[in-house]
């Protein structure tokens, strides 16, 4: 895998949102990197940061209140932060897409659906409005949807279909990266396991990378190869799949794991994590997960352990780290 | 309890510095109450009573003996304005306050309890609010005769069903919410629902609406005097001064200039405060 | 076991434009005191109705309900407030659940006021008592629900329906709004509860796991009906219905190579409104034959305590 070419690469990306109650550090000091057709977890809980990375990827970090401190985002060749409006545009919903959580904020109500999804073809490709709408066509086909739905309104559409369209409409300039902001989480369980399939299958047809932004470690396990786990605005652990699941090494990822009630044991007594997270606006000095951690030790009240490779591609920040390979 | 009386203390003191975020709303409040001191304090400013009149020195321009000018019967414009204004914003105020109470219980009543006391309510409001309010009052206003108090139940009766609408609405909203199925759950009494969960919560928006209500009624009251329904004379009031003035308006443009500017500036900081209350009001706004 | 609820034939239909909802529909159990019995299912199969139907917060449209040993369909005002004082409920939502404008004292003190404790020493000091109870350190009684986090406020919505001393709490998804680490201490202290106060509860969720792992009984309600009843350990063991199969298939489990065989439905949930006769299941059914198609199916025992309602098994 390692030998694949890299296709996004967040360097040292930090952001504030400076209000005027006080400024909250919602990202600090994050990198990480995607090589082409992989799927990347991104996992943590609201108010991690979760999100502000991924808009800051697509550029829709909406400034003020958000600063980018420090950082750089670079995509073929260049930084995105740095590029014009215009050229954000070239890129967003062309080269990298995103879908929320949400259907309906991404769908117009008085808009039929098809015609939604070929208006985003004629933003990006030069080709005339009969051959976007055969496009359009096609690609609802291909999420699950029969092509003669083309001319309904969103709310003729269930949860599941209006999150399919939305899918269609992210896939249909055939993007590089894929930004899935908690995809399924509004989903009931057995549609998103439809969901989750046809993501799986379109991922395998298209290639497409996708960052898959969640807090439920079931979708982590069922959907990607490499996983980050942010808490407080910083990476606390990054690794493979195998890494994370099997070889946990930084005790937030532990209590996340142990806070799971299991389908599979039923005697397994839950141990939550004391506490909770931090402000953001108000975060302490040393490491962000002392307060709640179990073996935290003077010095993690300090210094801010750095993120540590503990064996080829598994980071973690923690000077206790649980276990490894 | 001390501690939740801080609570209480700080809450205030974050709705002033959101209040006064805006230097137009630092403004407006300003004049308002410069206004609202000189027209309370009129017995002791104005320098003429309102009906000291000589006819010999009628139609003076504006010196330094009558900073505002005389009218035609010779009395001091300036006091006239100071006189007439208690009789504007009182009726702007008093009016205000009763239709926002009447209007308020009535719209919470009947968003609480729907069913055909609400279907009745609000028939009717629809029939009323149908007619253009300044029609409605004139209306009111000439089929009871001339007078203070007849232009004041005018202004009164146009206002109820705004303001019951609006309750209603923001009752409908909290009807919905889950803390209302809770306390019901707990059970809470009809009373203490709406006097515990629904008036607190819906007391924002009414606030702001009140301010901005008080500004129509001076309005709708001037106009009524102005037509020469509302306040008769010798008493002054700014929309009658405004009619009384009009005939003479080429040649002695003073005569309404301060009756009018007075009326002017009120409405004016009344509706900027209204704005600036809404977004100290409204938390999304906060930062 | 005493049985401390029972429910015959219940149901609770809504009129709508589009014709009646059959929120739901000839539902029966019973539950034992101590008890915890899951109700799970997909969003709109009534299980939030039929909790509410339960507590009298919605009357029901026709069956009865039993409350220790008494017929509670039809009550007086009188006896409701009484029958209020023991059954309670805690919300899903802790943000829409608490009086923005009440500090979490106002909010636990609501049901002792309301239910006639005059006194207000002794109500201060039972909100403390219960704010104990709960694990609310002292030092939140005057904030405002704004100021706490997700799971602070939900301590405080548990205190509020403990204050009045209830034995049946109906839980409607009490942890779905909160992150996880926040939602395994809340459904530990659901848990804790229980046992301190002998309490007994209906549980409705939609996530398996958590019903699972709080549950005692387990009913899956698909469209207003029962599919399936059975003891946790059982159901989870020995799934018979499609549907549950199904169900149980499509959760994600957070543990590598852990996936089973899925079992894919086709399409989606149909509309709770005039059904056509036969299985609510069969349209999406992989087993469905002519008579799931014409015939509702009637729940009957397939093993000891194992409830089912199909015409396959």
């Amino acid at each position: 895998m390692s030998e694949k070419e890299t296709l996004i690469e967040v360097k040292d990306l930090t952001v504030h949102y400076v209000l005027h109650s006080g400024t909250s550090e919602a990202v600090n000091h994050i990198s990480l990197a995607m090589k082409k057709g992989e799927t990347l977890g991104l996992v943590g809980e609201t108010g991690a940061g979760k999100t502000t990375v991924a808009l800051s990827i697509m550029g829709l970090l909406p400034v003020p209140p958000a600063q980018v401190k420090s950082g750089e985002i670079i995509f073929e060749g260049q930084d995105i932060l740095k590029l014009s409006e215009k050229e954000k545009k070239k890129i967003r919903g062309n080269k990298i897409s995103m879908i929320f959580q949400d259907p309906m904020t991404a769908l117009n109500p008085i808009d039929r659906v098809g015609d939604q999804i070929a208006e985003g073809i004629m933003l990006h490709q030069s080709v005339s409005r009969k051959e976007a709408m055969q496009k359009a066509c096609d690609i609802m086909e291909m999420v699950g949807i029969p092509a003669v739905r083309y001319s309904e309104y969103p709310h003729q559409f269930s949860g599941g279909m209006k999150q399919r369209i939305v899918i269609a409409m992210a896939l249909v300039c055939n993007p590089e990266l894929l930004i899935a902001d908690e995809p399924t989480t509004a989903l009931d369980v057995t549609i998103q396991a439809q969901v989750l399939d046809m993501i799986n299958q379109l991922k395998k047809k298209l290639g497409t990378s996708i960052l898959l932004i969640t807090h439920d470690f079931g979708v982590v396990a069922e959907m990607c190869e490499r996983v980050a786990v942010i808490y407080a605005g910083e990476i606390v652990e990054a690794g493979t799949l195998e890494q994370i699941f099997e070889f946990t090494s930084h005790p937030y990822t532990q209590g996340l794991f142990q806070s799971l009630p299991s389908l599979e044991d039923s005697k397994a007594k839950l141990i939550p994590i004391p506490g909770m997270m931090p402000d953001p606006a108000d975060l302490p000095e040393g490491c962000k997960f002392a307060d709640r951690c179990p073996v935290c030790e003077e010095r993690c009240r300090k210094t801010l352990p750095p993120l540590a490779e503990m064996e080829p591609e598994h980071l973690v920040r923690c000077f206790r780290p649980l276990k490894a390979k | 309890m001390n501690q939740k009386r801080n609570k209480t203390l700080l809450r205030i003191r974050e709705f002033f510095r959101l209040l006064f975020r805006k230097k137009i709303t630092v403004l407006a409040l300003a004049i308002f109450l410069v206004l609202v001191v000189m027209v309370l304090l009129a017995p002791v400013i104005a320098p003429y009573g309102y009906d000291d009149q000589d006819i010999s020195r009628a139609f003076t321009s504006p010196c330094r003996e009558f900073l505002f000018g005389t009218d035609k019967l010779g009395r001091d414009i300036f006091s006239r304005v100071l006189y007439g204004g208690r009789i504007s914003l009182s009726i702007g105020i008093i009016a205000t306050l009763i239709a926002s109470a009447v209007g308020i219980l009535l719209g919470a009543v009947s968003g609480y309890y729907g069913g055909w006391f609400d279907n009745v309510l609000m028939r009717l409001f629809d029939v009323l609010m149908s007619m253009p309010p300044i029609l409605l009052a004139i209306a009111i206003s000439a089929s009871l005769g001339n007078g203070i108090m007849n232009a004041a139940l005018a202004v009164i009766v146009t206002a109820i069903p705004m303001k019951a609408r609006l309750a209603r609405g923001q009752v409908l909203t909290i009807r919905s919410q889950e803390y209302m199925e809770a306390a019901i759950a707990t059970n809470a009494s009809t009373a203490q629902i709406i006097f515990r969960h629904v008036l607190p919560n819906i007391l924002p928006v009414i606030i702001v609406q009140i301010t901005l209500t008080v500004a129509g009624s001076i309005t709708t009251v001037a106009s009524l005097s102005y037509l020469g329904l509302g306040v008769q004379a010798p008493f002054p009031e700014w929309g009658a001064m405004l009619s009384a003035g009009r005939s003479y308006l080429k040649d002695y443009p003073y005569v309404i200039l301060a009756p009018g500017i007075a009326l002017l500036l009120t409405l004016f900081s009344l509706n900027v405060l209204g704005d600036g209350i809404r977004d100290a009001l409204d938390p999304r706004l906060k930062d | 076991m005493e049985n401390l609820l029972k429910v015959k034939q219940l149901k609770k239909y809504f009129d709508t434009p589009g014709g009646t909802l059959h929120a739901v529909d000839d539902i029966n159990f019973s539950l034992a005191a101590g008890e915890t019995l899951g109700v799970v299912g997909e969003s709109g199969c009534g299980k939030s109705t039929l909790g509410r139907v339960v507590l009298h917060l919605l009357e029901s449209t026709s069956g009865q309900i039993w409350f220790e040993g008494k017929d509670i369909t039809h009550v007086s005002r009188s006896e409701l407030r009484e029958l209020r004082k023991k059954m309670q409920i805690i919300f899903q939502d802790p943000y829409a659940s608490v009086d923005p404008r009440m500090t979490i004292s106002a909010v636990i003190d609501e049901p002792l006021r309301n239910n006639g404790m005059k006194s207000r020493s002794e109500r201060e000091e039972k909100v403390a008592e219960l704010m104990e109870l709960i694990g609310l350190a002292k030092r939140f009684t005057d904030y405002y629900p704004h100021e706490l986090d997700g799971g602070r406020r939900q301590r405080a919505v548990i205190a509020r329906a403990l204050a009045t001393n209830p034995r049946f709490i109906v839980c409607d998804e009490p942890v779905s709004a909160l992150d996880v680490s926040i939602q395994a201490q809340v459904i530990n202290l659901i848990m804790e509860l229980q046992e301190k106060l002998r309490l007994t509860y209906m549980f409705i969720s939609h996530d398996l796991s958590v019903v699972k792992y709080v549950s005692t009984h387990i009913m899956v309600m698909y469209l207003g009906q029962t599919v399936e009843y059975a003891e946790t350990g059982d159901l989870f063991a020995h799934p018979v219905h499609p549907y549950t199969q199904a169900l149980l298939s499509a959760v994600p489990i957070p543990k590598l190579g852990a996936q089973k065989q899925r079992i894919l439905l086709k399409g989606e949930i149909t509309s709770p409104i005039d059904p056509k006769p036969g299985c609510r299941f069969a349209p999406r059914c992989p087993r469905a034959c002519e008579q799931c198609h014409q015939e509702i199916p009637a729940l009957r025992e397939v093993a000891d305590g194992h409830m089912v309602a199909c015409h396959m098994v």
